[in-house]
């Protein structure tokens, strides 16, 4: 197809996806199901590889913006396979492990496991074959392709001829679920595919263990899901980006309304849930993931920074302290808490009942911390109902939250809060950036009147330097050159600089 | 007990005798002795009347001026004014988890107290402790000597020197100080800990300091308040005895305590912290990631990739005691620590396992410590002692952490202290100029400076120098002439 111009192949490629689809009258199999199996059983898809997907989604800008379907490119930007193999690091997850003497290789030889196969546990996320969803690979599948466009939109077979028509565009989430195509417009779910990995799943065999970290894998950084979207870069346009005002509105987009700070509430509140549900597998289940030496308790469950610290005379750990532990005891990661209780601020402004939601936060983290506190990682079956329970609320607030609006003087009040908040904490590394990015992406919505100020670019420079907010995106194997460093800026963070620097702003805000 | 700071009397006056007045009158049953179980701590008062061991200060004949010469030199008589000093508050705010640092009384809390004072100490039990006795006077002479109630009058009467150290003890409750093993017992009630008297994570976390006891070290350092000449003429071997010794004493006393760590956790509604994090080497987790993967890529005997090392300051160097002993080294093929090792380092090791399997291994390295105190280490031993640490055991490999580093560093600098004594043909010159290069690298006595900040960890230490370091001591340990064949 090589001589063919570039508008013929992408033709092509939608004929052939017509064909394929006219091949496959009978509806999806049901895999195994038996006339006693539950009849809403989900049908399996098949995977398909990302082959068929470039043919439409493969073109460089430009093909997009002049070709035969430049009418569609307010909706879809049609260099997103381009952008994704170019810019985006998640094509090369796979590859990685292939590095001859690379970081995987060494993480392999300490583990004595070979990193290219299932039963290592890695491509859970550096591919798509955990022993689960190999049953459902399909042949044009290449696991060498890593994280590719099925991992988050859902295996092809199905929805490949209904997702080219522009009805099914506006078609509700249910429907889309149907065919299998997963409704990443919504930012709650756009959120948990991001943490199934960048947090862990049991059940998907996604999970960061222990010994792997140990072995050399990098640490897992607390996670913004607005401000990682950007910079991976984004391969999607956001609502307020989209020039038809009458599709922004057929999408549910209200004029004025900031998406990216609603994705930073709605992704902070996924990521407690996502963390808790987590937690509560591991405890609950202790071995059930399809990944090798998974053991209750493993300490990646627990906060890397609390043990991994130099020894400092009267360190900032030592005067914080811990309300629910005795000294010495592991926590489980803060971060997934930092941005909660700003979300609830939020609810609670237009919704005065929402207040309730505060104390119900306080009792779930105090029931939480009770479980840890008894002994040394608490014990399991409490930790699982407590966390259990904790993951059940965290998904009440996610949805009130992906309901809620979100306009320029709501982001402007946030900001506000949660410096003033922030500022009188003492957050942990990893809670100190969530609240970096958050901060730094509540100015730049707020907009001109804030982050064309020189001294709050300052500050802002600051922080991002300070907390290495700046994350090795793209495609390039960066993380060899940069761990050593993140590593450093980690030992050598205090909290009482960073929150410094938040008071810094605050005084240089508009009076409220 | 309320907290005491004023003088107590120095003289043998009324003092005195109000004392033996009170022996016999509360504790007038004072005939049948073995059967009062309760012990009566005298105070340091009744030790330090001027004829007694009060004497003249200088010059340093030591016999009897004990008292005189350890409130002047001896860091234990600091032990209980220690708790006022800001630290000690800070420390017990964060372990008691108080609001206010105005709420923290260390001095007050018979968990401190059981060591800044002595073992088995009880701010309740107010019978066994004469009115005389004061907490002001620290870990003071009975908390090595045993409680002195029912040996005070005995021990100055004719007849006393009778008795066998046994009967000593026994009968009286005075503890047998000159023999080498029992004096490291002794020392390892509160350096290591027993029972309920235990410097866990959860009290270090709070900033008390580790205990990483070393015998040979601690009593090479103690400002000594008896002759030292008595003790060689007990022992001429007595510096590499007391190493050896304080090898397998301390891990005896570090595997009861383990056990003891071990049952408190066992009930269901039980608060005793376990996994205890104090059992295992504080350098695995606590370091910064800078030097990436130098704990699992280094340390000795890493069952999998990120499992805590247990016992690295615990348990002996086996490979370099006299031949005999050796197979204590937790590297040697013998079933002694091996299942202790595999279980320990699961992330929550089985509790009654533990316990079990702990108590064994103390019962053996207990019977081990008593053979090796009954004979006598020659010269040619410590020299093959010192030469041993020439070859590096073979699980080690180029494998070290700051534990090891440091214990063979102690080990080595003991080995050449004994050797120099005993072997007149022993050159310490080369070992000593490649022991000065380790102990500056591994910060010895520890402690990281880094400008005006202070960290109680190995910050940013090189290893590679560390272990070349070591070969360079390995190195001159075995230089030609070094000693006569």
């Amino acid at each position: 197809m090589t001589g063919l111009p570039w508008w013929k192949r992408s033709m092509m490629g939608l004929a052939a996806i017509v064909a394929a689809h006219a091949a496959m009258a009978e509806p999806p199999r049901l895999g195994t199901a038996t006339p006693e199996a539950e009849p809403t059983q989900t049908p399996k898809f098949q995977y398909a590889g990302s082959g068929s997907c470039k043919l439409c989604h493969g073109l460089t800008r430009e093909q997009a913006e002049q070709g035969p379907y430049k009418s569609s490119v307010d909706f879809i930007k049609l260099n997103e396979s381009k952008t994704w193999e170019t810019e985006d690091k998640h094509s090369v997850a796979y590859k990685q492990l292939l590095v001859l003497d690379g970081r995987a290789q060494r993480m392999g030889r300490l583990m004595k496991v070979d990193v290219t196969q299932p039963s290592a546990g890695c491509l859970g996320c550096h591919s798509a074959s955990t022993a689960e969803l190999q049953e459902r690979v399909g042949d044009q599948f290449d696991r060498t392709e890593g994280v590719s466009c099925e991992n988050c939109h859902g295996p092809l077979s199905a929805y490949s001829y209904p997702h080219t028509q522009v009805s099914f565009r506006t078609k509700s989430t249910e429907e889309w679920a149907k065919v299998g195509f997963v409704d990443l417009r919504s930012p709650e779910r756009q959120a948990e595919k991001c943490l199934t990995c960048h947090v862990g799943n049991v059940a998907e065999g996604k999970l960061l263990t222990h010994e792997m970290y140990a072995s050399g894998h990098p640490p897992l950084p607390s996670i913004e899901v607005a401000t990682f979207a950007n910079l991976i870069p984004r391969h999607w346009w956001l609502n307020s980006e989209r020039k038809d005002l009458k599709l922004r509105q057929a999408l549910g987009y209200e004029e004025g309304q900031k998406e990216q700070v609603k994705m930073a509430l709605v992704g902070a509140a996924v990521a407690l849930k996502v963390s808790m549900k987590l937690l509560a597998d591991e405890a609950g289940k202790p071995g059930s993931a399809p990944v090798p030496g998974q053991v209750w308790p493993d300490y990646a469950r627990f906060d890397c920074w609390s043990c991994h610290h130099d020894l400092k005379r009267d360190g900032w750990r030592q005067t914080k302290g811990s309300e629910e532990l005795p000294p010495g005891r592991v926590p489980v990661a803060e971060w997934p808490l930092t941005l909660v209780e700003l979300g609830i601020d939020h609810l609670a402004q237009s919704d005065p009942a929402a207040a309730a939601l505060r104390s119900d936060l306080d009792r779930y983290r105090k029931a939480l911390g009770e479980q840890v506190a008894a002994r040394p990682f608490g014990r399991p079956s409490s930790v699982a109902r407590a966390a259990d329970d904790f993951a059940a609320w965290a998904d009440v607030l996610t949805r009130k939250l992906a309901a809620s609006k979100v306009d320029r003087t709501t982001a402007s009040r946030l900001l506000r809060r949660l410096l003033e908040t922030a500022s009188r904490s003492t957050p942990d590394y990893d809670s100190a950036r969530h609240v970096g990015w958050t901060v730094v992406l509540l100015v730049k919505e707020v907009g001109t009147s804030l982050d064309d100020r020189p001294q709050i670019r300052a500050i802002l420079d600051r922080l991002t330097k300070g907390l290495k907010l700046d994350l090795p995106a793209g495609r390039a194997y960066e993380i060899e050159g940069q761990i050593a460093d993140a590593f450093r800026v980690i030992g050598d963070y205090e909290p009482a600089e960073f929150t410094a620097q938040l008071q810094a702003l605050l005084a240089l805000l508009p009076p409220a | 007990m309320k907290a005491s700071l004023g003088s107590h009397p120095r003289s043998c006056s009324i003092a005195f005798l109000a004392k033996i007045l009170f022996l016999l009158v509360g504790n007038s049953r004072g005939a049948d002795l073995p059967s009062d179980p309760m012990p009566v701590w005298m105070g340091n008062g009744s030790c330090a009347a001027t004829a007694c061991h009060s004497g003249r200060r200088e010059p340093l004949d030591l016999k009897g001026s004990e008292s005189t010469f350890s409130e002047a030199y001896d860091p234990h008589v600091r032990a209980f004014s220690v708790l006022y000093e800001d630290r000690s508050l800070r420390i017990e705010k964060t372990y008691r988890r108080l609001a206010d640092i105005d709420a923290a009384r260390p001095y007050e809390d018979d968990a401190c107290l059981r060591c800044h004072v002595h073992q088995g100490y009880n701010s309740r039990a107010t019978r066994s402790h004469s009115p005389e006795f004061t907490v002001a006077d620290g870990a003071g002479c009975e908390s090595c000597h045993g409680p002195a109630g029912r040996w005070l009058v005995p021990h100055v009467q004719a007849g006393w020197q009778g008795y066998t150290d046994r009967q000593k003890l026994d009968f009286f409750g005075m503890r047998p100080t000159k023999d080498l093993l029992a004096r490291g017992q002794t020392c390892a009630e509160c350096h290591v800990g027993e029972g309920e008297t235990d410097v866990n994570h959860d009290l270090i976390a709070a900033g008390h300091p580790r205990l990483n006891f070393d015998y040979s070290n601690h009593l090479a350092k103690l400002p000594k308040h008896w002759r030292v000449e008595d003790d060689q003429a007990r022992h001429p071997d007595d510096e590499v005895k007391v190493w050896a010794l304080g090898q397998l004493l301390t891990a005896k006393a570090s595997l009861d305590l383990l056990e003891s760590r071990a049952k408190r956790s066992i009930p269901e509604e039980s608060s005793a912290p376990w996994p205890e994090f104090a059992e295992y080497s504080c350098f695995s987790c606590h370091h910064e990631l800078v030097r990436e993967g130098w704990a699992s890529a280094n340390v000795a005997g890493v069952e999998k990739p990120g499992s805590l090392q247990w016992g690295t300051w615990s348990l002996p160097l086996g490979n370099h005691l006299p031949t005999g002993f050796q197979g204590f080294d937790p590297d040697s093929p013998n079933p002694l620590f091996g299942s202790l090792r595999t279980e320990m380092a699961q992330p929550v090791p089985d509790a009654r396992l533990v316990a079990r399997l702990a108590r064994e291994a103390s019962g053996a390295v207990g019977r081990a410590a008593e053979a090796l105190n009954q004979r006598r280490i020659t010269p040619g031993e410590v020299r093959a002692m010192l030469e041993s640490f020439r070859i590096v055991p073979a699980s080690a490999k180029s494998s070290i952490d700051w534990d090891l580093a440091a214990r063979q560093y102690l080990a080595i600098v003991a080995l050449d202290r004994s050797a120099s004594k005993l072997d007149r043909a022993y050159d310490p010159g080369p070992a000593r100029q490649a022991l000065a290069g380790l102990r500056e690298n591994l910060n010895l006595p520890f402690r990281f400076d880094a400008g005006r900040t202070i960290f109680d960890s190995p910050r940013r230490l090189d290893f590679d120098r560390v272990r070349a370091d070591l070969r360079a001591v390995q190195a001159a340990l075995s230089a030609p002439g070094r000693t006569t064949p």
